[in-house]
């Protein structure tokens, strides 16, 4: 049975491995073709790009490393029958129970190390285009490496926590679950959307008045309403699944909430973004235009952390609602994922 | 370690090998004091080291909201002056990147006291040749470099890079260009011109923005093609639109060479020449590229490109000095390599 599990374990390695291999090597390369191409450009020495490297990198390596921990929990959860002879101890001396516990302060500061190495990549640079290409692609591996590396310290923690969570799942109170959805899945996500989201719709806003002097808040209304939606349904689609396993580990329970249907989740959040839009729009009677910094910095910040409550708050809704069904229906999603990757 | 992540580190040691091989000069984020505001630059000296003072070069930008390289226009250059040990600065333009205020709040004099605190910043740089002080600006900067050189003599030389002479006169001659271009004639170029010449004179009298705006919206034909410029626009043009380098040429005493593209359809060429020859004080060189636009690039890459679109960027930058003028880098160098060399045999002769 333990030679099955190495087996099992190591091909749920690798495959995760390589997802998140070229995951980070292309959202890098979009995120840094992002950058490049908003105004003020590539080459211009300034904050954002500092604030790229120092907030991107930590918590690029923690997203990349919980999200593929995510889907090493999805298939523990779902396979944990399968090896239900196994000692959970002789996994993992220190199981964990959730996979953004992979955030400790030593990988922190490892983050913060490998940030400073790009920064410093950068700063040395001579900041040509072709430089900078070069330079993403090597963000590209700082980031690998860090997720990959803290995703190696906690995979095995997680399966043994999984595991013993599959045999003797606790249920958690009303109060109880809204304090682990807070903890474990709004926050992280927040902090995360805010910080990288935040930077640049912020950076696309001040290279815009820096262009043209100022920006109309009809036209700020429009993109705010572009940014929300988008950043709603990327929180969205980072959590659901995660919380859907979270649910079938540790059933959890929510008054009132009894259904939520996919159309709804998307009428949320198309729906909701147009509080921000219609309150930009109505602001814009009275002034006009903005051309103040810090204002701007403020209207995308806010538009950002409103998406992601809203973003994950419809998941949430969601995946209780699935749970109701699932307890009709023994067949989930997870556990088709789980069919097609062993 | 799984061979994944080991892989992935030789990639990333041969990366960093890249970044460090591909970067062929130093560039320093710097801070320059302008009044009250602080200008974001870039200052590139040459990797190797030595102890002598450096020759320093001052770009000056063109119109437009410009970053301290011109978005990799100015990276050839950069190149070329550092391999022949001569640094360059150069700022973002004022709202642009890190620099505080807003580039259309300015006028073409405060544009002009930019440089000489620029001069002032060089004089206090440890590693900077404060007596080797050269400038070189493109096309708007035609109404700038002529007021510091004739008032600031610590410039030594200057490269001026298909600028004008009198404001007014370059926006006909934009103008007229654009609307012959696109095959008009006869009476419909007239009664265009003779738009352009009322909307000049609206300019003129500095009416307020909406009595432009109305005039431009119920008045512009539409074979005119022009838009309506925002208001902080209008009120650069209106600000700076006086402006004629005629009246600082005379007291430019230094050398002066003058680089122009024979296919500028913004800047009347033979006009600019004669009268930098007829007024400048100095020694003055030209030469006009041909097949050569008004940023010198060359006709057959850029021609069918919008200078505003993205495409056009990636193609400069992937071209780099191929994208230029041939010789125009050389021609660049050449200058700036004789004037400061020519400083130096100055200094010996005086010595002995």
């Amino acid at each position: 049975m333990q030679n099955e599990f190495t087996t099992w374990y190591e091909k749920q390695r690798e495959d995760l491995l390589w997802g998140m291999f070229v995951s980070c090597l292309l959202e890098v390369l979009a995120i840094f073709a992002v950058m490049l191409l908003l105004t003020p450009y590539f080459e211009t020495l300034n904050i954002f790009w500092y604030g790229f490297f120092f907030l991107f990198i930590p918590f690029y390596i923690f997203s990349e490393a919980s999200l593929a921990l995510a889907k090493l929990r999805c298939i523990a959860q779902a396979g944990h029958t399968q090896f239900s002879d196994i000692i959970v101890s002789s996994i993992s001396d220190k199981p964990i129970f959730h996979q953004w516990q992979c955030v400790s302060t030593r990988a922190l500061l490892v983050t913060l190390f490998a940030a400073a190495g790009c920064a410093m990549a950068y700063f040395y640079s001579s900041k040509t285009m072709l430089v900078m290409l070069l330079l993403a692609l090597l963000t590209g591996m700082v980031i690998f490496i860090g997720s990959a590396l803290v995703f190696e310290r906690y995979a095995k923690a997680l399966v043994a926590g999984s595991f013993q969570q599959g045999r003797d799942p606790k249920p958690l109170s009303e109060s109880e679950t809204v304090d682990f959805l807070v903890t474990y899945h709004l926050l992280p996500w927040l902090i995360f959307a805010t910080c990288v989201f935040g930077l640049l719709m912020s950076k696309y806003y001040l290279g815009y008045v820096g262009e043209v002097g100022e920006i109309s808040l009809s036209s700020l209304a429009a993109y705010s309403y572009a940014s929300f939606s988008f950043v709603g349904f990327w929180c969205c689609h980072n959590v659901l699944q995660s919380i859907q396993v979270d649910m079938k580990l540790q059933p959890m329970f929510l008054s009132g909430t009894d259904k939520f249907t996919y159309s709804e989740l998307t009428g949320m959040i198309f729906g909701i973004g147009f509080i921000a839009w219609l309150a930009l729009f109505f602001i814009g009677f009275f002034v006009p235009v903005i051309s103040s910094g810090i204002w701007l910095i403020l209207i995308a910040v806010s538009t950002i952390i409103f998406a992601a409550i809203v973003g994950i708050l419809a998941a949430v809704l969601f995946a209780y609602h699935k749970l109701q069904q699932s307890l009709l229906s023994p067949v989930s999603s997870c556990s088709n994922s789980y069919k097609r990757s062993v | 370690m799984h061979p994944i992540i080991k892989s992935a580190i030789g990639l990333f040691i041969v990366l960093f090998v890249a970044v460090v091989w591909f970067s062929n000069y130093e560039r320093q984020a710097v801070e320059i004091i302008n009044q009250e505001n602080v200008l974001f630059g870039s200052l590139v000296t040459p990797k190797r080291k030595s102890n002598e003072l450096l020759p320093v070069v001052i770009f000056v930008h063109g119109d437009g909201p410009m970053s301290s390289g011109s978005y990799g226009y100015y990276e050839p250059l950069w190149q070329a002056l550092a391999n022949e040990g001569v640094a360059s600065l150069s700022w973002d333009k004022q709202g642009i990147g890190g620099s505080q205020g807003h580039w259309l709040d300015q006028t073409m004099a405060q544009r002009a006291d930019e440089i000489s605190a620029a001069i002032d910043w060089v004089e206090n740089q440890p590693n900077l040749d404060p007596e080797r002080i050269g400038v070189i600006g493109f096309s708007q900067a035609g109404w700038v470099l002529p007021k510091v050189l004739a008032n600031d003599s610590r410039l030594k030389y200057a490269i001026m890079v298909s600028t004008a002479v009198n404001w007014q006169q370059q926006g006909h001659y934009q103008t007229l260009q654009r609307l012959t271009s696109v095959g008009q004639e006869g009476e419909q170029l007239r009664e265009n011109l003779e738009y352009n010449a009322t909307l000049d004179g609206l300019l003129n009298e500095q009416v307020p923005y909406n009595t432009y705006k109305q005039f431009t919206e119920s008045r512009q034909p539409e074979s005119y093609g022009g838009g309506v410029l925002s208001k902080k626009r209008y009120e650069f043009v209106v600000n700076n639109m006086d402006v004629d380098a005629r009246n600082e040429l005379s007291g430019v005493i230094q050398p002066v060479l003058a680089l122009f593209g024979d296919s500028d359809d913004v800047v009347d060429v033979k006009n600019s020449i004669r009268h930098y020859e007829e007024e400048l004080s100095g020694l003055f060189r030209y030469k006009v590229y041909e097949n050569a636009d008004h940023g010198l690039f060359k006709n057959e890459y850029f021609s069918d490109i919008r200078r505003d679109s993205i495409w056009f960027g990636i193609k400069m930058n992937w071209l780099g000095a191929d994208a230029m003028a041939d010789s125009f880098i050389e021609d660049v160098t050449g200058f700036v390599k004789t004037h400061t060399q020519l400083y130096i045999e100055e200094v010996n002769i005086n010595a002995k």
